[in-house]
């Protein structure tokens, strides 16, 4: 059964034809492959793995590592390295107030893409 | 020499395709929605840190957040955080709400005005152009703003006063009148007894979340919740007096009524607001945030604090020179309390204590501007418990419980 319809259809495509479709399945492939590369190395589609760690990383910095800032006079801006990523923790007074800090952490992955932002706002005197 | 393909191969080029391109499509798929959900996880986290962070504001200064406003706290976040608050007796309902892209999420907190480092006082005491005379085994620790002519050992009851100093702590000198009752507090007072509509409570259980409208059960005549469970947002109003006992189970309850009576045993949290007469019934317990306020400037009115009471939050009595706050021995009152009137106490009180007038009465005697076997120690109050904001002199919502 089968065989005739591929009889069939070999009596209505033309031989010749043959080796351009397979380009052209091949070309659709490779396109649809550099799409999915593409996709992937933007901010969306980042790898969720990383993100998941940068994730933890900054709920780890927030609770174990404000507490030293008893001395805290301005701005403050340093990097820590955890892990693959790099986290960028940048503290400042809230507004005009003297006794709020606001705490910017900013997830890195290791090629430098921004995997996450997190603020919040922290008494200076908490521990 | 170019070999032709059998026309029949594209069958299986086309299906072969379609597999490849539907396994990518699947890969690509199942990356979108696992970053699609950490998104949601981030934004989940973000509205959480949002309103954290409003609650950190909020402690520190209230007017840094607008009520009823949506702002953003960080600059340039697409989550916005609108605060509201309404009153709940002596304290604040506030409801902080973080609005995103695609979620939104809301804590409620009952919050008070301060912090109890915030003040320092153990005692006032109003200057009537008196001494004060301390006997028995009483104790006064903490500061201390006395009469001009300061406080002295005295002989009660064939006891001479027993301890080394009068005073454990800084003195200062106090004015001829309590400070002012700051007019938030006390319109909280009138604000108790207002209410839109009446419910009938139809079983011995009741719970209203805050998130609800106030359940209002109301009467005329005497209301007695002997045996009844009331939680969160009900309010227990009564024209003439309202019954507790052991047997009774109040959380966050208010009660408003001329007469409020708490038998012997009981054990919940609760706000009384009453207006002639109030007892605290031997071995009650008031778990914190519990309040008694009293308000009247007519007639003889009492708030009688029995054997092995413990308060825990404030008691204030708001009347005339006819106006009694007593306490007897082995009660505790553990916050603020705050007497225009009349005062006996003979328990302890760990906190701060604003006083007008003292007496003390046995069968035979009777004694005026004295502190017999009373002990009031600012020291055992810890700093970080939330406090009225009796006298204005905060902008501050701190946190005392989530509710729901």
């Amino acid at each position: 059964m089968i065989e005739m319809k591929i009889a069939n259809i070999n009596r209505k495509i033309k031989a010749g034809s043959m080796p351009e479709a397979l380009v052209a399945m091949t070309i659709l492939v490779v396109v649809m492959l550099i799409a999915f590369s593409v996709l992937s190395s933007t901010n969306n589609y980042t790898k969720p793995a990383f993100k998941l760690d940068a994730l933890m990383e900054t709920n780890l910095i927030v609770s174990n590592q404000l507490g030293d800032d008893g001395e805290f006079t301005g701005e403050s801006l340093d990097t820590l390295e955890i892990g693959r990523n790099k986290i960028i923790r940048d503290i400042s007074f809230y507004g005009e107030s003297e006794k709020l800090l606001e705490v910017r952490l900013t997830a890195l992955a290791p090629n430098g893409l921004v995997l996450y932002r997190r603020n919040l706002i922290v008494r200076k005197d908490e521990d | 020499m170019r070999k032709k393909l059998k026309a029949g191969t594209l069958v299986y080029v086309i299906v072969l395709s379609l597999i490849i391109m539907s396994m990518l499509g699947l890969i690509i798929m199942r990356n979108h929605y696992l970053t699609i959900n950490i998104n949601f996880e981030e934004e989940r986290e973000s509205l959480r840190d949002n309103i954290n962070s409003a609650v950190c504001i909020l402690e520190e200064d209230s007017n840094l957040l607008e009520y009823d406003k949506e702002q953003a706290i960080f600059e340039g976040s697409r989550i916005k955080v609108t605060v509201s608050k309404q009153i709940w007796g002596m304290l604040d309902l506030v409801k902080i709400k973080a609005r995103g892209r695609v979620f939104c999420d809301s804590v409620m907190m009952l919050s008070t005005g301060m912090k109890a480092k915030e003040d320092s006082t153990a005692l006032w005491i109003t200057d009537k152009r008196n001494y004060i005379s301390i006997g028995g085994e009483a104790l006064l620790k903490g500061k201390c703003y006395i009469p001009r002519l300061g406080v002295r050992k005295g002989y009660v009851e064939k006891r001479s006063y027993g301890r080394d100093k009068v005073i454990y702590g800084e003195v200062k000198r106090s004015k001829s009148h309590l400070p002012a009752l700051f007019k938030d507090i006390s319109q909280r007072y009138t604000e108790a007894y207002k209410y839109e509509e009446v419910s009938e409570l139809e079983s011995l259980e009741l719970e209203n979340k805050f998130s609800a409208k106030t359940v209002v059960i109301y009467s005329s005549e005497d209301i007695d919740l002997t045996g009844i469970k009331l939680t969160d947002n009900i309010k227990v109003i009564s024209e003439q007096r309202i019954l507790v006992d052991s047997t009774s189970r109040l959380d966050k309850v208010i009660l408003c009524a001329p007469e409020v009576f708490l038998g012997e045993g009981f054990r919940g949290n609760l706000q009384a607001f009453v207006g002639c007469r109030m007892t605290v019934g031997e071995g009650v317990h008031m778990e914190y945030p519990s309040y008694v306020f009293m308000k009247s400037r007519v007639g003889n009115v009492e708030i009688h604090i029995e054997e092995g009471a413990d308060i825990c939050g404030a008691v204030i009595l708001y009347g005339n020179d006819e106006s009694v706050l007593r306490s007897t021995s082995e009660s505790v009152i553990k916050g603020q309390v705050y007497v225009k009137g009349r005062s006996s106490l003979q328990g302890k009180i760990y906190g701060s204590a604003y006083l007008d007038k003292l007496f003390f009465n046995t069968r035979w005697s009777k004694y005026e501007d004295i502190f017999y076997n009373t002990e009031i120690d600012r020291t055992r109050l810890e700093n970080e418990m939330p406090v009225l904001n009796l006298f204005g002199d905060s902008q501050k919502q701190i946190l005392v419980e989530w509710v729901n």
